[in-house]
């Protein structure tokens, strides 16, 4: 009966994710990959009976992480929770964690040595048919909210019950210990693009779940797949890597969009409360190669699993450490953007220094513009009823952007790029009243011989349509009174 | 990210509501005086954009309150106390001479290579201008790793750049408005 199956299975192999594999023409990994597909409703229908877990596991396994990366299939979350649950039970818990990396690649090399092991694991003939007892389904759930302390004993619990029922207790456990290395070197290759997905979604995913026991228990064991692999390790080395874990909450979903700004400042809010832990990499995948890349997953309990990159220590301090340095250079990369002139520059310290500057300079601007203002309107009326009230008024900064910045015009501070003004100017122009004049081309743009003495220059060329007239002299005092630095921002492009 | 124009709208407007407190005792002749309530205004205009969910801005409403608690609670009817608290940091007190010496000793005692030296002087300067930026952003010393500091100089600048332009143009406007 399971030979016909998995005949079919064999031939029924159409996956593309595992065709890069030639080593992979073995039967197992096709009927993995059948059954995979074939599957992909099958957990939320019907389990298999608990004896057949680990044929379905083993099928199954290969698809989590693919599932939960969504690289190319389209509707293994069934599957993902089936097998990742069933692994939990099998103790095989490296390997879910290391499919739910969501790596596509198996190297040949893997592979080859997973097929001894897996052949046993060849699926039943109902390998679409999941135990559909609901005592499955809720420890599914359960392990999928991975929690520490509850974890091995339930494991332990489990371990115990299944060992009756399943002959291939073994060849379980040495797939555990094989997997990770063979995702981790599948993993290295998408890592990167893997982890922003991978942290996405699951913090995504961290948000929507339930409590545990729950009836989803696609969405539980999909959305803490990575929380329920990560937390889920062997046997043997759940209780050693289990305690020693860290986990650390991801709020790193505001990091693919620059423009979440708010977003962030939020996420700081709840980062400043976060415990911090990484995943150790189980010990056990030593012995092959150590192979991980990082996964965060966000648990319903708030925690980033984070695994240890090829060749790198798997010490937890390590992995935290590598992690928040990640976290800075992918902050740094933001500033760079921010702070003008700071593309060209590397390094941490220069960036720093050229952050530093910006800021302060900012700020004697800010000190700067309030003297001013209250040098030039005595009355501290601004007319700002009538700025508010004049919204529609177009300031010509539309047309700024056109205007070449004088060459002429020496620049103390770094130049700033030539967007930067007219960015300002288009996004001031709704602000600006209508007691500006607009001008259309009679404007004259004086060469600033030097910007120390013609602010009246520095601010026709600010406003390069020419919008504003020539600056009084009050302000023109107020700009030679004030500092260097603070006068060279508006020399700005 | 650049400031958009709603935040300028945003800005402009709480910066109003600010000055508005200032409007009855408008007989304050003194120039800076009036820097002073533009400046503040400004300022508390600035954070609460933000409204307490950034390091940097209860910092500054922090300062500000300090100054003029009466501005601060005006224009900041709306919001909690408690948000705008910041945890202060368990501050290790060092005495600073015994700290030093065990460095020495420690460098000493440590083989080093030219890469490690390299590395480790890179990292007193890296520390010190992280420092540097901390005394530079509102509220630096409440903001316990890196990872947060940089996040709040990002925000921090944007609103700052957002603060500038509004000003800058205003005075433009206000200059240009003297003119005619």
């Amino acid at each position: 009966m399971d030979v016909s199956e998995k005949d079919e299975l064999r031939n029924g192999d159409t996956t593309a994710n595992y065709d890069d594999e030639s080593a992979n023409n073995n039967n197992p990994p096709p009927d993995w990959r059948v059954s995979g597909s074939n599957q992909v409703s099958a957990p939320n229908d019907s389990y298999p009976p608990e004896n057949q877990m680990m044929d379905s596991f083993g099928q199954t396994l290969w698809y989590d992480p693919t599932n939960v990366q969504a690289v190319g299939y389209g509707g293994f979350n069934g599957v993902n929770n089936a097998s990742s649950s069933s692994s939990s039970f099998r103790g095989n818990n490296n390997m879910d964690r290391s499919l739910e990396m969501g790596w596509n690649l198996l190297p040949p090399k893997g592979n080859g040595m997973f097929l001894p092991n897996a052949s046993s694991f060849l699926p039943p003939p109902s390998m679409a048919q999941f135990p559909a007892d609901s005592g499955f389904i809720e420890r599914a759930a359960r392990f999928s909210l991975f929690s520490g302390g509850s974890f091995s004993d339930m494991m332990n619990h489990h371990h115990q019950q299944q060992q009756q029922q399943q002959p291939l207790g073994n060849p379980t456990e040495s797939i555990g210990l094989f997997l990770p290395s063979n995702v981790g070197v599948a993993h290295n290759d998408a890592s990167a693009a893997m982890k922003e997905s991978n942290v996405v979604r699951s913090s995504e995913q961290g948000n929507k779940q339930n409590v545990p026991g729950s009836g989803n228990v696609s969405e539980d064991t999909q959305s803490s797949g990575g929380g329920g692999g990560n937390g889920q390790k062997g046997g043997e080395a759940s209780s050693k890597g289990f305690d020693s874990k860290k986990r650390k909450r991801n709020r790193q979903s505001s990091e693919a969009g620059q423009s979440h700004r708010s977003q962030q400042s939020e996420e700081e809010a709840d980062n400043n409360g976060d415990k911090k832990r990484n995943d150790e990499q189980s010990p056990k995948s030593q012995g092959n190669k150590t192979n991980s890349g990082k996964q965060t997953s966000d648990p319903k309990d708030g925690y980033i699993h984070v695994r240890a990159r090829r060749g790198q220590a798997t010490n937890s301090h390590s992995l935290a450490e590598r992690v928040r340095r990640e976290k800075i250079s992918e902050r740094m990369k933001f500033l760079q953007d921010l702070v003008p002139g700071c593309n060209k520059v590397t390094g941490k310290a220069v960036m720093l220094d050229e952050i530093i500057n910006y800021v302060q300079s900012l700020q004697r601007q800010v000190e700067f513009l309030s003297m001013k203002l209250a040098t030039v309107n005595p009355q501290m009326d601004f007319n700002l009823e009538g700025l508010l009230a004049k919204d529609a008024l177009q300031l010509r900064a539309g047309t700024s952007s056109a205007t070449p910045f004088p060459q002429n015009m020496p620049m103390v501070y770094p130049p700033l790029p030539h967007g930067f003004m007219q960015q300002t100017l288009s996004s001031m122009g709704r602000n600006i009243s209508s007691p500006l004049s607009p001008i259309n081309g009679g404007y004259k743009r004086q060469e600033a011989n030097g910007w120390e003495g013609d602010l009246q220059n520095v601010i026709q060329i600010n406003y390069g349509a020419g919008d504003v007239p020539p600056d009084s002299q009050a302000a023109a005092a107020a700009a030679t009174a004030a500092s260097l630095p603070s006068s060279n921002m508006k020399v700005e492009p | 990210m650049q400031p958009t124009s709603s935040m300028n709208k945003e800005f402009l407007k709480k910066w109003q509501m600010g000055l508005q407190i200032f409007r009855p005792s408008i007989d304050n002749t003194s120039v800076s005086e009036r820097k002073r309530a533009i400046k503040l205004s400004a300022d508390v205009a600035m954070a609460s954009l933000r409204k307490g969910t950034t390091c940097w801005s209860r910092a500054l409403i922090q300062k500000t309150a300090s100054e003029d608690n009466f501005l601060v609670r005006q224009m900041l009817s709306g919001i909690k106390e408690e948000t705008l608290i910041n945890k202060k940091l368990p501050k290790v007190m060092c005495h600073r001479k015994i700290v030093r010496r065990s460095k020495k000793i420690l460098m000493r005692r440590k083989s080093r290579s030219a890469m490690e030296e390299v590395a480790a002087k890179a990292k007193k300067l890296v520390k010190r201008k992280t420092q540097g930026l901390r005394n530079a952003v509102p509220g630096g010393e409440f903001m316990s790793n890196n990872v947060l500091l940089i996040q709040e100089t990002l925000d921090y600048i944007v609103s700052l750049q957002t603060q500038v332009n509004v000003m800058r143009s205003i005075v433009d406007a206000a200059a240009a408005g003297i003119e005619r």
